[in-house]
């Protein structure tokens, strides 16, 4: 592991305060990304991970959701950095994709417009110059005719070819690090591993760390090197790629990986039922005591009820969340 | 044992919830954690107590005309003094209330029918029917409101009935609007199929299918629809286009004040009427607006 | 965008001839013959008796609709009794006196109501958000005419700083700088009533159409991109945000007119609102029609208008 980290989550809690109540969305998060490395960060929807990725993009409301902890990007705290310099860095040395392709590109602008803006605002161009690199970047990201593309309203575009101008536009300014939030869960399958190919790709030219979020644990394991798995605001496992999925050490990791659907058992399975998790996840402000899964674990006794399990090593830098992560290995 | 009592416990959670989360429950829980629509409701509630009970407390009797004390003060006598022809303000302002409030609610009556009936048309046959009501629709947005309400006023005659069907007629849209949209959209859906091959009539499909999905709009409108009645009532009764004398309203007792002497010297004869048009036009706009963000589902899913 | 034009004219038509029909019923149903009033008073019961014939008073219903809106497109509007004038020419001697009056409302309430709104909505939840929701509450409540007389007895009667009716202070005779001075301080008191209704409808639909543009993915992807607040606000926030606006503001010129009739009244402001109400004193009848038709088609206009400008602003409908 480099002594470094490009960026270093530490120790993360978010609270947002709904009227009287105050809700815990994620609790104690701890994550490190290393430079050009790709982190997956995975769990069911509700877990915390978006609402993680948009604390390190500062992105929050600041009057309903309370950030603690730490983040570092390039060893510089970004949480409490004033509006300002956080603006500097956002969209220039870190970005973001969104999910939705369909919303996240002003409507009544132009491409064009929004990504010269952002090339506008963080690097010393002329109009002219902005309007060159937006066009090269839009041929980048694979879009035929850029040049038509950059006086197109978002609503001309496909749904894919939407997604390729958001991209463009968070890759515009060559960040360190990305943030893709669920990049292609809205799109076809066909598009979806197009995107992804471009995103691996661009990661390779650039260079460009990638924050991966997912509900999907092929597309994790596609892009990612490392990967953590939260659940309830917590990561329960993390590692890496091959060693996690080889070797799932928490239940609800297991759980996960089970309850994917793999071409070659729908032969030898026919007629039985894909396994699947019991229940739902549990709503932030009404968590069970002791381990948070505990309610949903085929594993879980007495013990688990105590508290909630630390985040152990299990050797070579595997990480689980669970006291009888051993036992039921 | 425990992991008997902690699944107990989750039960009763999920059962506190889907009590706490049932939709019905948490408009009237907002709304009653909306401070000015309970301000509202109460004032409008005690209001309507009041004027209902206007035989019981007026201290006169309504047009009872007292000869020698004309333009009078506020006395022990005439609680908030007497007219310019010596009548007490104080129970005329009560019985007024009555002919206000009644205007008030019954226009809407008459608003909300017209625009449910032509809505449902319109959204349920659609075609010709449809771009004529619209257009119909398009068309009395179209007429200034007032200069056409005190128009017809002139050419029909000013009264309660006339103007309760003039805003009747002159206000229908907004409801027309929400119930054609909601038909529209829920008539191409399979439950509609489905009832129409069960034999159902239009009438059955559109009453007990589609018009409870917008009920909550409705009523909205209806609420924000009887402030502006009331305004109007007062506003044409003012000009002496609406209620006419000796009949009381709040309008036609506010038009005391066209008189400059008045204006001037007698207050208790319009600061009354005014204040109680404009409390109540309040109270009902903070009413309707309370009911709007409580039954309206997306700020029901931000704020929950 | 030729084609949406087009379209949205053609929806018109009919709304044309729906407000030219409802005039006329109402002028069918009006006390007298509806077309008595169109004819000079001092001609001979005679000569009046053919000339009715060849207008054809004994027509069908839609044929003498037909004649009617004939003669409404040439202008002729019919004859005011009490004016002894063609109802037209008095419509115009004060339609911009209320344009006026209607105008420097609108601008002074666009001003202060869309500024002010999205500033509210920028500090949701904030204590001046919910000061200024109850003065909107309060702005849209309280009847114009009870505003107007308290305005009159505290400026014009109790402090004495404001003339309390009319437009110019009677006989004076200014012209240039001065008579401007002087229209200025009468139209104080009416702009201010006036415009309050709109300030309060104003804010409140800023407010909440900047609320809904903050909530938007976009904005979150400006954001995320690091766009300085001005531009956010400016080109982000507000292109959106102003597109809804935009209807709001034309559907508040019938509002306007409507509104003229009563604040024009209490402060007899020589415009149409007010000659609309002397004229329903005098049971002007042809005056009255002509007024409610001028309006109404007024009205269908800056609709039409105000659509297109949406057109104009939104790309989403300038391209399909």
């Amino acid at each position: 592991m480099p002594d470094s980290a490009l960026l270093e989550i530490s120790n993360l809690h978010v609270t947002f305060a709904v009227g009287r109540r105050r809700i815990p969305a994620v609790q104690g998060v701890s994550l490190s990304l290393r430079s050009g490395g790709v982190l997956g960060l995975v769990g069911e929807s509700g877990c915390g991970k978006s609402v993680t990725s948009l604390a390190v993009m500062a992105l929050l409301e600041k009057d309903t959701a309370s950030v603690e902890g730490s983040v570092r990007l390039e060893e510089r705290e970004l949480i409490g950095l004033p509006y300002k310099e956080m603006n500097r860095l956002r969209g220039s040395r870190m970005s973001m994709v969104f999910q939705e392709p369909m919303t996240c590109l002003n409507p009544v602008l132009t491409i064009g417009q929004q990504i010269e803006e952002v090339l506008q605002v963080h690097q010393n161009l002329t109009k002219r110059g902005a309007r060159d690199l937006c066009v090269r970047m839009l041929a980048k990201v694979g879009l035929p005719d850029p040049e038509r593309v950059a006086k197109s309203y978002p609503h001309r575009l496909s749904g894919g070819q939407r997604q390729r101008a958001m991209i463009a536009s968070a890759l515009c300014c060559k960040p360190v690090l990305l943030i893709a939030d669920e990049p292609t869960t809205a799109l076809d399958v066909t598009v979806q591993s197009q995107v992804l190919a471009l995103l691996q790709e661009l990661q390779s030219e650039l260079g460009t760390a990638i924050l991966f979020i997912s509900h999907d644990l092929g597309v994790i394991a596609q892009m990612a090197d490392r990967v953590a798995v939260m659940y309830a605001g917590r990561v329960v496992e993390q590692g890496s790629t091959a060693e996690l999925y080889a070797n799932p050490l928490h239940p609800y990791t297991r759980g996960l990986l089970a309850s994917r659907t793999r071409l070659d058992d729908l032969g030898s399975s026919a007629g039985r039922r894909l396994p699947s998790i019991q229940g739902n996840v549990p709503s932030p402000d009404q968590l069970p005591e002791g381990c948070s899964f505990g309610p949903r674990c085929q594993y879980c006794d007495g013990r688990c009820q105590r508290g909630m399990p630390e985040l152990t090593d299990e050797g070579e830098g595997h990480l689980v969340r669970c006291i009888r992560a051993r036992e039921i290995a | 044992m425990t992991q008997g009592i902690s699944g107990a416990s989750i039960t009763r959670k999920a059962r506190a919830s889907r009590e706490v989360y049932s939709p019905g429950r948490i408009a009237w829980r907002k709304l009653r954690s909306n401070k000015l629509a309970m301000f509202g409701m109460i004032f409008l509630t005690l209001l309507i107590i009041a004027v209902l009970l206007a035989p019981v407390l007026a201290t006169h009797d309504r047009d009872a005309i007292e000869m020698f004390s004309m333009d009078k003060p506020p006395t022990e006598k005439f609680i908030l003094g007497t007219d310019s022809i010596g009548r007490d303000v104080y129970s005329r302002l009560l019985y007024g209330g009555q002919i206000s409030l009644g205007v008030g609610l019954a226009a809407v009556l008459l608003q909300v029918t017209i625009g449910v009936t032509l809505g449902a048309i319109a959204g349920y046959i659609g075609g010709a029917a449809d771009a004529i009501i619209m257009r119909l629709v398009d068309m009395i947005l179209c007429f200034p409101f007032y200069v056409i309400a005190i128009s017809m006023a002139a050419v029909f005659g000013g009264s309660a009935l006339n103007i309760i069907i003039i805003i009747g007629v002159l206000s229908w849209t907004g409801v027309c609007r929400i119930v054609r949209a909601q038909v529209l959209s829920l008539r191409s859906r399979e439950f509609t199929e489905a009832a129409r091959a069960l034999g159902l009539t239009p009438l059955e499909i559109i009453r007990s299918h589609m018009l409870p999905n917008c009920v909550s709009p409705i009523v909205v409108n209806a609420t924000l629809g009887m402030a502006s009645a009331i305004l109007t009532e007062a506003g044409l009764s003012f000009l002496g286009m609406g209620v006419t004398p000796p009949q009381p309203s709040w309008g036609n007792m506010l038009s005391a004040a066209q008189n400059i002497t008045a204006l001037q010297h007698y207050w208790w004869q319009w600061l009354p009427p005014g204040l109680l048009v404009f409390m109540t036009v309040l109270c009902v706009n903070f009413l309707g607006d309370g009911m709007r963000d409580a039954l309206d589902p997306r700020t029901r899913q931000a704020k929950e | 965008m030729v084609k949406y034009v087009l379209k949205r004219i053609l929806v018109a038509v009919p709304v044309f001839f729906g407000i030219t029909f409802c005039v006329f019923a109402l002028v069918m149903s009006m006390p007298g013959d509806p077309f008595s009033g169109m004819l000079d008073p001092s001609m001979t019961a005679e000569y009046k008796r053919r000339l009715l014939e060849q207008y054809g008073l004994n027509d069908p219903f839609l044929v003498q609709y037909g004649k009617w809106l004939v003669r409404v497109i040439h202008g002729d509007l019919g004859y005011s009794t009490a004016y002894k004038s063609r109802v037209l020419d008095i419509i115009g001697a004060r339609i911009g006196n209320t344009a006026l009056l209607g105008g420097v409302s609108l601008i002074i309430s666009t001003l202060i109501g869309i500024p002010a709104g999205v500033s509210v909505a920028m500090r949701r939840n904030s204590l001046l958000d919910a000061g200024m929701t109850i003065f909107c509450f309060f702005g849209v409540s309280v009847p114009a005419f009870f505003m107007g007389m308290l305005l009159i007895l505290l400026f014009g009667m109790t402090l004495k700083w404001l003339p309390i009716s009319g437009m110019v202070v009677a006989g004076a005779n200014n012209v240039g700088v001065a008579y401007a001075l002087d229209v200025a301080r009468h139209m104080v008191m009416p702009a201010i009533v006036l415009s309050l209704l709109n300030v309060a409808s104003f804010m409140r639909y800023t407010r909440s159409s900047v609320i809904d543009v903050l909530s938007q993915d976009y904005i979150r992807t400006a954001r995320s991109n690091g766009i300085p607040r001005r531009s956010l606000v400016s080109r982000h926030i507000l292109k959106n945000a102003l597109i809804p606006i935009i209807t709001v503001v034309s559907l508040q010129i019938p509002s306007m007119l409507s509104g003229a009739l009563l604040t024009e009244t209490v402060f007899v402001w020589p415009g149409v609102g007010q000659l609309n109400y002397q004229a329903v004193l005098n049971r002007d009848y042809q005056l009255i029609m002509g007024i409610v038709l001028v309006l109404a088609l007024v009205t269908l206009l800056v609709n039409i208008i105000a659509d297109i400008c949406y057109a104009v602003v939104d790309p989403r409908i300038r391209y399909s």
